[in-house]
């Protein structure tokens, strides 16, 4: 029997006019492994959402069908039944987190339970050594790193002990050191436990090592199921985009599962991000200096080193990649660039003008910022008059944005709120914005978080032009894939520091 | 420092200084009120966190107080008379010049006490006070003390993106201005609720609401605890009868705050 039995499920979302689940219909086994993959937007967290009970019940909407957890209808369960059952992560950790400190938010969960201090203490005490937190335990969370944050979110739902874990997105805030060890941590909870795990994810490499079974979504439908071989042949016969060029790569000589390297090697590959040649193209035309920065110091009110000697040239058409852990220092560098934070030492020169004199005159015309989050990022309440807003040219500013939005695909949105676009679709809108005004240097933070592959690959394509026309563009990105195939530059960044200022190709084989 | 009472003490004692800050309004008496909170804001952390809110209140206090004085046309004694281009001669009178000036402090005075609820009644502290009812009551007051400090660091980031992009598009104008804070609030109301649906979701996930709670730290009411409340409440009493009881014990009402404050310390003096 299935341990989840999802039969003929629908949902659509309050006043949407299309059903983001469409009949769908799978059985996951005791100790199964699965794998949930496909476009942003395709449906995968909506599904979670949906094995997690948070849909209708948080989101309202209309659901039909039914899911059937141990033969038993999953909205019979009682909610402290049912969550002893099933462990469910959300992507944030920082929503995920409830209280102050660490062992105290491991506690939360135990407490709904009903169970005793004693029981709570066994619990707390053998979860923070499982996951080897038990020097963070009295940390206040708000000090953790967002590796730290994930775990301690997981060992909140493990403490519960769960038999089933649902995780959406887990990695997708984390750096590639932080999302490489969480997943080794799923994989032993897989192994050791045999838990049961169901995972939506976009780092389909570590993602098709570890799974049991894939389903394929695509418009809320599940268009397949079966083990990764049978998935990597069937989106070969179906040229199928979402399968990691690696991955492919190593169908070629497969025989059973043996299309994945040892687990040594893996890691190995995988650190390094590479699947094809790197971007690389002469850079000797354009050499003109569009920003420097000499001996820029930045410190935070604690006293804390943000930013130590930094040395930085960015040149006209050249593509640079800041590269590093989070706090590493690369969003205070972009800021600096900017002119929203003040060095406390050295020097900056933007565009010609020096020490953060640009800002008030020049951000949004010469210089361009692309923020982390794009819910910030918009201003009026339609597409089009957004990007309308950034254009200063005399003129038909009505065309020069349509044109815009016409060459980031994204026309068809133009009435449309920019807020309640997808991932991809939002970020096309605000690039479209940041471009309309004719930036010569564009400073994008993690610009591929929440994007899939063919998303990236369009993403790619459109910097690689705007550098072809000659700006500058300086991107802080956790991505290592990305910045391999799309930059010319990678600046290592550790601990406030450049550590390394190396071509692409060469960066990644130093990693 | 109040953090080492039970947060139901702490908060009934906090309500007290509340209620005095609202229903008082002589000029000294706020004063002397404001400068015994800002000591206790200085004992909890500092005041850090408070000299941070003062940067962005102290001018909206003294533009209010002064645009109140500009507009009121009562009073008997003259404070100051002059000559304003187009408006003629405007007469400040003392009476709304003591009026605004004592509605300026109090102003500083609730937000001081706000940030001393929000520095000492954390949202673990809620579970502890209002833990036994989990409901959604509880749940929104949870999700609201969260909102505090995020709603900080979010106002922060949104309007820096918003800035380089309102300057960019030249908003110098304070009518610029003023139609720029719509979208600013838009976004920011728009994140505050995703991140408390999100909270909420966690929430849901972890089994809140399931059932009857357990405590992992159950909070011990001591007798430092017991004192405070009584003295807050006596005082509170004294507040509310004040016609009364000032008559019969001669009281006045410049006391309350001083007892108030001499509890505290008073209890922090008691054995745990």
């Amino acid at each position: 029997m299935s341990t989840i039995d999802i039969r003929n499920l629908s949902y659509s979302y309050p006043r949407q006019p299309y059903e983001a689940l469409q009949q769908i219909n799978l059985q996951i086994r005791k100790g199964q492994f699965w794998a949930i993959i496909g476009r942003s937007g395709c449906g995968k967290s909506t599904l979670l959402r949906a094995l997690g009970r948070l849909v209708p019940d948080f989101y309202g909407g209309t659901l039909s069908g039914e899911i059937l957890l141990k033969g038993r209808l999953l909205r019979e369960w009682n909610a402290g039944k049912l969550y002893r059952e099933m462990g469910v992560i959300i992507q944030d950790p920082e929503h995920s987190i409830i209280f102050d400190t660490v062992q105290r938010d491991i506690a939360f969960g135990l407490e709904n339970l009903g169970l005793d201090n004693v029981e709570m203490r066994k619990r707390i005490a053998r979860i923070l050594d499982y996951f080897s937190l038990n020097e963070l335990s009295h940390k206040s969370v708000s000090h953790l790193s967002g590796g730290e944050k994930q775990k301690v979110a997981l060992a909140g739902i493990l403490a519960m002990q769960p038999q089933i874990l649902i995780l959406d997105e887990p990695t997708a805030q984390l750096d590639p050191d932080a999302a490489c060890d969480f997943m080794e941590l799923i994989k032993r909870l897989h192994k050791e436990a045999g838990m049961t795990v169901i995972m939506a994810e976009q780092k389909l490499e570590m993602l098709f090592e570890m799974a049991d079974k894939t389903a394929v979504m695509e418009k809320g439908e599940i268009i397949f199921s079966g083990t990764p071989l049978e998935q990597m042949q069937w989106a070969k016969k179906n040229n199928y985009p979402l399968v990691p060029e690696r991955v492919k790569e190593r169908t070629a000589h497969v025989n059973k599962k043996s299309y994945l390297l040892p687990p040594t090697e893996e890691k190995n590959v995988t650190a390094a991000g590479y699947n094809k040649e790197p971007y690389s193209r002469p850079l000797t035309a354009n050499r003109d200096v569009v920003a420097a920065v000499q001996g820029v110091c930045f410190y935070y009110e604690a006293g804390i080193t943000a930013l130590k000697d930094i040395d930085l040239t960015l040149h006209r058409g050249e593509i640079t990649a800041l590269a590093g852990d989070n706090g590493a220092g690369k969003t205070t560098l972009l800021k600096i660039l900017l002119g929203l934070l003040k060095p406390e030492q050295g020097q900056v020169k933007v565009l010609g003008y020096q020490d953060g004199k640009l800002a008030p005159n020049l951000i949004g015309r010469e210089a361009a910022y692309l923020p982390q989050n794009l819910d910030h990022f918009f201003i009026a309440d339609t597409v089009l008059a957004d990007v309308m807003l950034n254009i200063r040219k005399p003129g038909d500013i009505g065309d020069i944005a349509q044109l815009w939005l016409e060459k980031l695909n994204v026309i068809k949105y133009s009435d449309k709120d920019p807020r309640i676009l997808s991932t991809g679709e939002k970020q096309r809108a605000a690039l479209a914005a940041v471009l309309a005004g004719n930036p010569r240097l564009i400073l994008l933070d993690e610009p591929t978080r929440g994007l899939d592959m063919i998303q990236k690959r369009e993403f790619g394509q459109i910097l690689r032009q705007l550098a072809a026309e000659g700006r500058a563009i300086l991107l802080a990105s956790h991505d290592m894939d990305f910045v391999r195939e799309y930059t010319d530059r990678v600046l290592h960044m550790q601990q406030g520091q450049i550590t390394a200022d190396k071509n692409s190709a060469e960066s990644t084989e130093a990693i | 420092m109040l953090n080492n009472y039970h947060p139901r003490s702490a908060a009934i004692y906090l309500f007290c200084w509340f209620i005095l800050a609202l229903f008082i309004n002589d000029l000294k008496v706020l004063t002397l009120m404001t400068l015994l909170v800002i000591i206790i804001n200085f004992a909890e952390d500092r005041a850090k966190a408070l000299s941070k809110i003062m940067l962005f209140i102290m001018p909206l206090t003294l533009f209010i107080a002064g645009f109140n004085l500009l507009l009121a046309d009562y009073g008997q004694a003259v404070f100051y008379t002059f000559n304003m281009p187009l408006a003629g001669e405007i007469t400040i009178y003392q009476e709304p010049l003591a009026n605004s000036l004592a509605m300026g402090v109090k102003l500083l005075l609730l937000i001081s006490i706000f940030n001393i609820f929000n520095l000492v009644i954390t949202a673990d502290n809620l579970f502890s006070v209002f833990g036994a009812y989990s409901g959604s009551a509880v749940l929104l007051a949870v999700l609201a003390r969260r909102m505090v400090p995020w709603l900080g660091s979010e106002a922060r980031s949104i309007y820096e993106v918003q800035t380089l992009r309102i300057r960019g598009a030249e908003a110098d104008s304070l009518l610029k201005k003023v139609k720029n804070a719509g979208p600013f609030l838009t976004n920011l109301l728009r994140a505050t609720l995703e991140s408390s649906l999100h909270t909420a979701e966690a929430m849901q996930l972890r089994a809140y609401g399931s059932g009857k709670r357990t405590y992992f730290v159950p909070e011990k009411w001591q007798s430092r605890d017991t004192f405070i409340t009584l003295t807050a409440l006596t005082v509170l009493v004294f507040f509310i009868c004040d016609p009364f009881l000032a008559e019969l014990t001669g009281y006045s009402v410049f006391i309350l705050p001083i007892v108030l404050t001499g509890s505290q310390l008073a209890g922090g003096l008691l054995k745990q």
